[in-house]
C-alpha cells in the first residue's frame, strides 16, 4: 500500500445556479493577463451543450485522454492523442489541437470612443476589439456562448453526450427543452492519473506530492502542447504570449494559507465542497486499466477510509502528516464520495480518475405533457392547464416528487456524463437524493407520512441519521465544514526540494524573478 | 680648427661624390631602358621575350605582326578590345583559352616604354642569332611528380591553415577550388579548379611568383610568396585539377529546381497521407459560416 493524500473536490449540480460568479473569481485572480484572455480555468457550461471548448468531450476530435486497446483485464492503457511515439511523431505538428475558434477569439470593446468620439451624425458605439490581434472584428463566439441554450440545434443537439442515446429518447427530451437543462461547472480535476503529466514531452507538469495538485512548471513548459491534446477535459491552455501552458492550480497560494480557492470561497450557491482523500497509489495502474463498467467502480475502491486504523498507520508509515489525515477524517468529499454514495466522476471513461465528484442533478418533474384523453380528463385537478385539443400540461403526478422514470433528462444521459453509461449508478444516487427530500419534507412539513418517508430512505440504503448529515452538508453546512484543508506543512516540503540552510541568516525574500516571457 | 676640418673631410668628399656619380650613372641606366623593369614586374609573369609561350605568347618580333597603335590599345585594355569585337583581340582570347589579359594600370608613356623595350630586346635577340634565343628559352625543368607532402601543405596554404611565410593573405580569402578538401573559398576572384590545365604549370607558377593582376599584386607587393611555397601550391592546383572530373558540379541547372519541386509534392503527398485524420479548422466553423458579418471599411 502507497497511501497518499489527494484535495478532492465535490460540485452539487443540483444547488448549482449558473451564476458564472465562479468563473470571473477565478479569471480576476488568475487569468486578466495578456495571453490567457481566452483561459477559463474555471468555466460553467449549459447541458445539455457543446461546453467550452466546443465539443471537448467528443474525443474523436481532440484525441484526448486515455484508451485502452483490449477488452482483456491485463490489457494496459495508451494515451490516445500523444505519448511517447505519438507525440514523438507529431512533435512538430501537433494534429489534434483545438485552434482559437474552438475556444472564442478573445474580445473587448473600445469603450474610450464612446467620450472620445467626435461630435458627428451618428451615437458613438463601441467597436469590439481583439484581445490578440487589436483589430475590430466580429465577435462570432464566447465563452458562455450556448448559455442556457438547451434546446439549440447548433449546441444542445451536438452533446457528444447524446451519442448513444435512441433518436426517441433525444425526443423525448427536446421536447421540453425549453425547460430542463442543468449547469455543469467545470476546473481541472487534478486526477489521480493525469493525461497531461504523462504527454509532455519536457516533463514540465507534475503532480504535487503532498496534495495532489497538478501544475504546469513554467521555467520548464517548452510550449509543445502535448498537454492541451491529452487532457480529455480540455483544462490545460495554451499562452500564446508567454509560448506556455497554463492551467487550474487549484488556488494553491490560498490552500497553503488554508482558505479555500477562489471559485469556491465565492460560490453563491454553495454547491462546492473540498477535501482530502487518502487513496492507494498503488493501484491506480490496475484501476485506470480496468474493464469500462467496473471502471467508476474501481475508481470508488482506491480512495481508503481514514478512519481504517490500517489505512492510518500505512499513511503515517508513508509521511503523511497528522493533520492531514485528521483533515480526511472530516472530509465532505468522503462522505459525498464514499460514506453516502452520492457523487460520481465526469467522465470516468477517459480513465484519468479525476477526482472531482458531481453530485447528479435531480431535475424532478412537476409537471408532464401528455396526450389527453377522455378518462385522464376525470383526474384533473384545478391546477391543471388545457393547451389544447390533444396535448396537456399535467401537474397531476401522485406524488409531490415525480417518480425517477418521469425525470426530465433520461437517465442514460446522466449515465453518459458521470458513470461511462452505468444507469443503475445514476439511478443509485438520484434514488438517495429523493429520499433525501422526502424524509425532510416528512420532517419539516409533514405531509408526506412517516411511512412513506422511511419507505423511500430504506429502499435507497439510507437512514434517518445519514439524511440529516445529507441534508445538513447540502443546506446548512458552513465554510469551515465544506472546505476543510489541510495544514500545508510547506516547510517540511520545501525541506524535501532543497537544504533550506542556505537561507539560514539571511536577510529578505530573495530576488524577484523575471515574468514570464515568450522563450525557453 | 681648419686644417682640422680638411683633416676630417678628406676622405668623405671623393666617397660622396662617388656615390652621387655612380647613382646618377645608374639612374641614367634605367632611364635608357624605362620599360625593362615594368616588363620584369608585370609582364614576366605570363610573357617572354623569344622564351616561348607561357601563359600568353612569347612577344619576340610582335611589332611585326600587329600595328604600334593596337598594342597600345591591347596593353591598355584588351577586354574593351574583346567587348568591342576587334577581330583580332578575339582571335586571341579564343587561341589561349578564354584568358584574357588583364588592363593594365600603368600609363600610356609606360606601355609605350614597355613595347620600346620588347622590341629592342627582340632586336637584341635577333642579332644575337638563333643560338641566344634558345639560350633565353629555359625550358622548364622536366617537372618532378609533385609529391603528396607538398599537395598537403599547397592544401593547407591555400586555405591559410599554413600561413605564408612573408605574411601575404591565404588563397581562400579570394579564390575557391572545387575540391572535397577545401570547405569553402572566396568568390572575389577567379575559379581556380582548372587554372592548371589552363595556364600550365610554369604560367601558374609564373603568376604565383609575380601576380600580373592589379588586385593580387597589390596583396602580395611585399608580402611575396617563397619558392616553396609556390612549388606547393602549384602542386595543390595540379592535383585540385586532375581531381576535378571527381568533383560534383556546382551549377545544378534547373535539376536542382525540378528535384527540389518533385521532392516537397512527395513530402507534402507523404504528410497529406500521414495526417490525414488530423483536425482542420474549428469545429464550429459551421456556425460561423452562417453568421452575418459586419462590414469594416476601414480598420481604425
Amino acid at each position: 500500500m502507497d497511501i497518499r493524500s489527494q484535495i478532492s473536490m465535490i460540485f452539487h449540480l443540483d444547488k448549482c445556479i449558473g451564476c458564472h460568479t465562479c468563473s470571473i473569481a477565478c479569471k480576476n485572480i488568475w487569468t486578466d493577463r495578456k495571453g490567457a484572455e481566452y483561459q477559463w480555468w474555471n468555466n460553467v457550461e449549459t447541458k445539455p451543450g457543446t461546453g467550452y471548448p466546443s465539443k471537448w468531450e467528443d474525443q474523436d476530435i481532440y484525441k484526448g485522454g486515455w484508451e485502452k486497446k483490449g477488452n482483456g483485464s491485463g490489457d494496459s492503457i495508451n494515451l490516445k492523442g500523444a505519448g511517447k511515439v505519438k507525440g514523438f511523431g507529431n512533435i512538430f505538428h501537433n494534429p489534434s489541437l483545438p485552434v482559437i475558434d474552438d475556444y472564442y477569439e478573445p474580445f473587448t470593446y473600445k469603450y474610450l470612443d464612446l467620450i472620445e468620439a467626435k461630435a458627428g451624425d451618428d451615437q458613438p458605439t463601441a467597436r469590439p476589439v481583439s484581445l490578440i490581434t487589436g483589430e475590430p472584428i466580429d465577435i462570432k463566439s464566447g465563452p458562455n456562448w450556448d448559455d442556457d441554450l438547451s434546446g439549440t440545434p447548433d449546441y444542445a443537439r451536438k452533446d457528444p453526450n447524446l451519442e448513444n442515446l435512441s433518436p426517441a429518447e433525444q425526443e423525448a427530451m427536446f421536447q421540453l427543452e425549453k425547460m430542463a437543462f442543468f449547469y455543469l461547472p467545470r476546473i481541472c480535476n487534478h486526477c489521480l492519473n493525469p493525461a497531461c503529466v504523462a504527454s509532455c514531452p519536457s516533463g514540465a507538469l507534475y503532480k504535487r506530492g503532498e496534495d495532489g495538485i497538478v501544475l504546469v512548471n513554467q521555467e520548464e513548459c517548452r510550449g509543445w502542447r502535448m498537454c492541451v491534446t491529452a487532457c480529455p477535459y480540455k483544462k490545460t491552455y495554451y499562452n500564446w504570449h508567454t509560448g506556455k501552458s497554463e492551467k487550474c492550480i487549484l488556488c494553491f497560494p490560498r490552500i497553503e494559507a488554508g482558505l479555500a480557492p477562489a471559485c469556491m470561497h465565492s460560490c453563491v450557491g454553495r454547491i462546492r465542497y473540498l477535501g482530502v482523500i487518502l487513496y492507494d497509489a498503488d493501484k491506480i495502474e490496475q484501476v485506470a486499466a480496468s474493464d469500462e463498467k467496473d471502471l467508476v467502480q474501481n475508481h470508488m475502491d482506491i480512495m481508503l477510509d481514514p478512519n481504517d486504523p490500517d489505512v492510518i498507520e500505512a499513511a503515517k508509515a508513508n509521511g503523511i502528516a497528522d493533520s492531514t489525515i485528521r483533515s480526511a477524517q472530516a472530509s465532505p468529499t468522503y462522505k459525498f464520495v464514499k460514506e453516502w454514495g452520492l457523487a460520481l466522476p465526469l467522465h470516468s471513461e477517459f480513465r484519468t480518475l479525476p477526482m472531482l465528484f458531481y453530485v447528479p442533478p435531480l431535475l424532478p418533474v412537476m409537471a408532464s405533457l401528455g396526450k389527453s384523453d377522455p378518462d385522464q380528463l376525470d383526474k384533473m385537478g384545478p391546477v391543471v392547464k388545457k393547451w389544447n385539443d390533444d396535448w396537456l400540461y399535467d401537474t397531476s403526478t401522485d406524488e409531490i416528487f415525480g417518480t425517477l422514470d418521469q425525470a426530465r433528462f433520461p437517465i442514460e444521459y446522466m449515465a453518459n456524463l458521470f458513470s461511462a453509461g452505468d444507469t443503475a449508478m445514476i439511478q443509485a444516487r438520484l434514488e438517495k437524493l429523493m429520499a433525501v427530500r422526502i424524509y425532510r419534507r416528512h420532517v419539516t412539513v409533514g405531509d408526506v407520512s412517516a411511512e412513506k418517508s422511511n419507505e423511500a430512505l430504506k429502499k435507497a440504503g439510507l437512514t434517518a441519521k445519514m439524511a440529516d448529515d445529507i441534508y445538513y452538508l447540502t443546506s446548512l453546512a458552513k465554510f469551515d465544514d465544506r472546505f476543510v484543508i489541510p495544514a500545508a506543512h510547506r516547510e517540511q516540503a520545501i525541506e524535501m526540494m532543497e537544504f533550506t540552510g542556505d537561507k539560514k541568516g539571511s536577510a529578505g525574500f530573495g530576488f524577484k524573478e523575471g515574468s514570464a516571457q515568450r522563450g525557453l | 680648427m681648419f686644417s682640422g676640418f680638411s683633416e676630417q673631410w678628406r676622405i668623405p668628399v671623393p666617397g660622396t661624390l662617388l656615390l652621387v656619380v655612380s647613382m646618377a650613372m645608374l639612374s641614367d641606366g634605367w632611364a635608357q631602358q624605362p620599360g625593362e623593369q615594368l616588363f620584369q614586374t608585370t609582364c614576366v609573369a605570363c610573357h617572354t621575350i623569344g622564351g616561348g609561350r607561357l601563359v600568353g605568347p612569347d612577344l619576340a618580333d610582335v611589332h611585326e605582326s600587329r600595328s604600334q597603335e593596337w598594342l597600345e590599345q591591347f596593353v591598355q585594355s584588351s577586354q574593351t578590345m574583346i567587348k568591342n569585337g576587334d577581330s583580332e583581340a578575339v582571335a586571341l582570347a579564343a587561341e589561349y583559352n578564354g584568358i584574357v589579359m588583364p588592363d593594365a594600370l600603368i600609363s600610356e608613356q609606360q606601355i609605350r616604354d614597355v613595347l620600346n623595350y620588347i622590341r629592342v630586346r627582340s632586336a637584341g635577340l635577333k642579332s644575337a642569332g638563333g643560338e641566344s634565343a634558345t639560350v633565353a628559352v629555359q625550358p622548364a625543368p622536366a617537372a618532378a611528380p609533385a609529391s603528396p607532402e607538398d599537395i598537403k601543405a599547397g592544401l593547407a596554404m591555400f586555405q591559410g591553415a599554413i600561413r605564408f611565410e612573408n605574411g601575404g593573405a591565404a588563397c581562400n580569402a579570394c579564390h575557391d577550388v572545387r575540391n572535397d578538401a577545401v570547405i569553402g573559398g572566396g568568390i572575389l576572384a577567379a575559379e581556380l579548379t582548372t587554372v592548371f590545365a589552363r595556364m600550365g604549370g610554369a604560367g601558374v607558377k609564373a603568376i604565383l611568383g609575380q601576380a600580373p593582376f592589379p588586385v593580387m599584386q597589390a596583396a602580395y607587393a611585399d608580402k611575396p610568396l617563397t619558392d616553396e611555397e609556390v612549388t606547393a601550391l602549384v602542386a595543390f592546383l595540379e592535383y585540385a585539377n586532375s581531381e576535378e572530373y571527381n568533383q560534383l558540379p556546382r551549377d545544378y541547372g534547373i535539376g536542382l529546381f525540378l528535384s527540389g519541386a518533385v521532392g516537397a509534392a512527395i513530402l507534402f503527398l507523404f504528410f497529406g497521407i500521414f495526417w490525414r485524420g488530423r483536425k482542420t479548422g474549428s469545429v464550429n466553423q459551421e456556425i460561423y459560416d452562417r453568421q452575418v458579418t459586419s462590414v469594416v471599411e476601414d480598420r481604425v
